[in-house]
């Protein structure tokens, strides 16, 4: 997070109130055939599938900005914020 | 929705053709966006990437990306990548195919293209059988399996997408999944940085065919298949044999770094052209 | 030597001034596989192409050969290839896709015994109908064939601009007999010759459509590479390239392939005629047939026999309307060929019951003899 925290708030208080404002993970339902496979593997059960059969974000605030959602969804309907090629190295947790 | 564009976006013809053709859960697309993103790292212009693909569900890949593109007839697409690629070598050729498309009917192509270290990076999809035709077995489909050409189970011994590559020549041989991405990404960023015939075999299910003809389950199971029955190279040299007894080995089989024939055709130019007059 | 010996007097085989049409009319690309009659074109190419840094490449099979030539061509170099009869089957798929894609490309088959491997050494005219026909689907066909060697070189440059300005694969059938035969020939000087540039665009890249619809049906064609991004497949396509099967597009691209061609025919249209209208009796030939035509019109012109020859020099497109014209009044029309039967049926379908279409087969590997030719017109006359 690139401000300081608030006076009075921790450090993690501070990033899950920024991440709320902005969640980092966003789906494109016109594209989302829902398969399910961003669902299953997040690490951190960030995304649920909805009764529509499409991936829907419930915990924004759990996001890790690991990205594993984006790149192993084949439509190209998920996409994380902050995801670059760079930072991939620090932030493939769920890969086994 | 107003969401910001992935960079993904800048190499897709997104406003034109998307959502794509893929059935739900299909690994294509996974490896189109391993492909995006190794091309994003690399830094590579748009207009210098030639995509070439034959016919098949991994061959509709080009229509979909913003490159040069060229779809062309099956099991072809490295005899018209090498002739592009020779009238043109600043292209950076690239060529998708699946295992039916490039082990079967461009069998033969693919083997003198290891053979003369043609410059084109080739990546083929194998989900171990023809899904745009209905699901027929390939050269990939494992001993066993049904299809809807193997009704009582395949019979025929399967191809080795890498042996057989790395035994034909290839610079550059490696296999990777759709579940392991980041590996994936890493593997063909890495096949495409350098120069010769570069193949990488991407692991990926087919749900709606090969999935549905072998109760694999759905997308998540066939995904956790390749979570669990592949395993790195490294780690594989770690353990005993018998823990590393039928899984699939991922990792980077042959990274040699022999002349690309482009190279060695424009040497060729240049020692025999030297006596004569211009 | 090396490259075209520009002005010079020499004994010329007929597949090396194929060869040497193909370096006049500065062909960038070659790719070929070996193959009876046809081997020499791309013996000389290998030779002669590398010294001027022209990309020369042998592919493992024919359908790689012509598959790498689309390819070629498309990043923009001018690509052929050379082939003979069974070779020729086999680049069936990827010439209908260079239809299809409308790809500019020479295709030199040189017409051997068949069916199958049938007289690999020996001549044949048994690939005119494939040439029309050979690949599946309605498609546009250009077929030029030489009688001589002048004619080989000449036609060989011919091809590469056609295939330019039309936008197609343009096939060049010599028969075994003028691929393999010897003539003296003089060279023309290089500024004899006419080359059509290669087209491009002069649009903005984002305005680019890869199969614009113009008025002769042709538009310049973008090269990979070349900062005009473009999709390329053998599906049937929209005027971008991506496929399509929108009925108003599908009737577009497919009225617009065959109208490139039949709209322009008198550019492609190219006819010997020797004393049509003085005859009766005319004999309609083409390739090496002629040359014994022209010795038999002699032989019996001492035995006061006129004899009119048509020999189309274009084959495909046929020259209907000429035909036509010119064959419609006349008693016997001889129809000799090296084949049981093929150009024939053209003619009879362009003339009337009047008309007697006579047959004059031949397909045992041999040609066909002037004295064969005066003895069938003796027995019509």
């Amino acid at each position: 997070m690139s401000e300081k925290p608030i006076k009075g708030q921790t450090k993690e208080e501070h990033c899950e109130t920024e991440v709320k404002k902005r969640p980092a993970v966003h789906i494109f339902p016109e594209w989302c055939k829902g398969c399910g496979i961003c669902v299953a593997f997040c690490p951190k059960q960030v995304l649920e599938m909805g009764k529509d059969q499409k991936a829907h974000v419930v915990h924004p605030e759990k996001c890790i900005e690991c990205a594993l959602c984006a790149r192993r969804c084949p439509e190209f309907a998920v996409f994380v914020s902050g995801d670059s090629i760079k930072e991939s190295k620090k932030k493939n947790g769920g890969e086994k | 929705m107003s969401a910001r564009l992935p960079y993904a976006y800048r190499y897709l013809r997104a406003k034109k053709k998307f959502p794509h053709v893929w059935c739900p859960g299909c690994g294509i697309g996974i490896v189109m966006g391993s492909i995006i993103r190794a091309i994003d790292s690399l830094g590579w212009e748009l207009d210098d990437i030639l995509m070439v693909s034959g016919i098949g569900c991994t061959s509709r890949m080009p229509v979909y990306v913003d490159f040069n593109t060229l779809h062309t007839t099956h099991g072809r697409a490295l005899a018209f990548g090498t002739g592009a690629k020779m009238a043109n070598p600043n292209l950076k050729v690239l060529a998708v195919m699946g295992d039916g498309d490039s082990m079967a009917i461009g069998g033969n192509h693919i083997i003198h293209a290891s053979r003369r270290n043609m410059d084109i990076t080739a990546i083929i999809v194998n989900n171990n059988n023809y899904g745009m035709t209905g699901g027929q077995f390939s050269p990939t489909t494992p001993r066993g399996a049904k299809t809807s050409t193997t009704p009582y189970g395949m019979i025929e011994p399967d191809f080795d997408i890498c042996k057989l590559t790395e035994a034909a020549g290839a610079n550059f041989v490696a296999r990777g999944d759709v579940y392991h991405v980041v590996e994936l990404d890493g593997i063909i960023k890495k096949a495409m940085s350098g120069s010769g015939f570069r193949v990488v075999e991407a692991l990926a299910p087919c749900p709606t065919n090969f999935g549905r003809a072998n109760r694999q389950g759905d997308a998540v199971n066939m995904m956790e298949l390749l979570r669990d029955n592949t395993i790195n190279i490294a780690q594989a040299d770690k353990l005993p044999r018998e823990k590393t007894e039928g899984k699939i080995v991922r990792g980077i089989f042959a990274d040699k770094n022999e002349t690309g024939y482009i190279e060695i055709y424009r040497k060729l130019c240049d020692r025999v052209s030297s006596g004569v007059k211009k | 030597m090396s490259g075209v010996p520009w002005g010079e007097t020499k004994l010329v085989q007929g597949n090396e001034a194929v060869a040497l049409g193909a370096l006049a009319a500065g062909i960038d690309f070659f790719a070929g596989y070996p193959i009876t009659p046809s081997t020499e074109v791309a013996e000389i190419l290998a030779r002669e192409m590398p010294l001027i840094g022209k990309k020369w490449i042998q592919m493992e099979d024919e359908i790689a050969s012509i598959s790498a030539i689309i390819g070629g061509s498309l990043a923009g170099g001018r690509s052929m290839t050379a082939t003979s009869g069974p070779g020729f089957s086999l680049m069936q798929e990827g010439l209908g896709y260079a239809c299809m894609t409308e790809v500019p490309l020479v295709l030199v088959n040189v017409m051997r015994g068949g069916p199958s491997t049938g007289l690999p050494t020996q001549v044949a005219q048994g690939d005119v109908m494939q040439a029309r026909w050979g690949t599946h689907g309605d498609h546009p066909a250009i077929v030029l064939a030489p009688s001589d060697v002048e004619e080989c070189f000449r036609l060989t440059i011919k091809a590469f601009n056609l295939a330019e300005e039309f936008r197609t694969p343009v096939i060049l059938m010599p028969d075994e007999v003028i691929g393999h035969m010897r003539e003296k020939y003089t060279f023309p000087g290089e500024d004899e010759i006419c080359v059509t540039p290669q087209a491009s665009p002069d649009v903005p890249l984002e305005w680019y459509e890869h199969y614009h619809t113009s008025a002769t049906g042709v538009s310049p064609m973008a090269h990979f590479g070349s900062g005009y991004r473009f999709h390329v497949t053998g599906l049937t396509h929209d005027t971008h390239g991506f496929p399509t099967r929108k009925v108003e597009e599908v009737v577009s691209k497919m009225n617009r392939l065959k109208q490139k061609i039949t709209r322009r025919l008198d550019v492609l249209e190219n006819n010997r005629l020797h004393d049509i209208e003085e005859s009766k009796v005319v004999i309609f030939c083409y390739g090496s047939v002629y040359r014994s035509a022209l010795a038999a019109q002699k032989i019996l012109a001492k035995q006061r026999k006129k004899v009119g020859i048509f020999r189309p020099v274009t084959i495909w497109p046929f020259p209907d309307r000429t035909v036509k014209e010119l064959l419609d009044s006349k008693e016997v029309i001889l129809v000799p060929e090296l084949n049981q039967g093929q150009i024939i049926h053209e003619v009879e379908r362009l003339t009337s019951d009047s008309v007697r279409v006579v047959p004059l087969h031949r397909f045992d590997g041999y040609e066909i003899t002037p004295e064969q030719l005066v003895a069938a017109v003796q027995e019509v006359m």
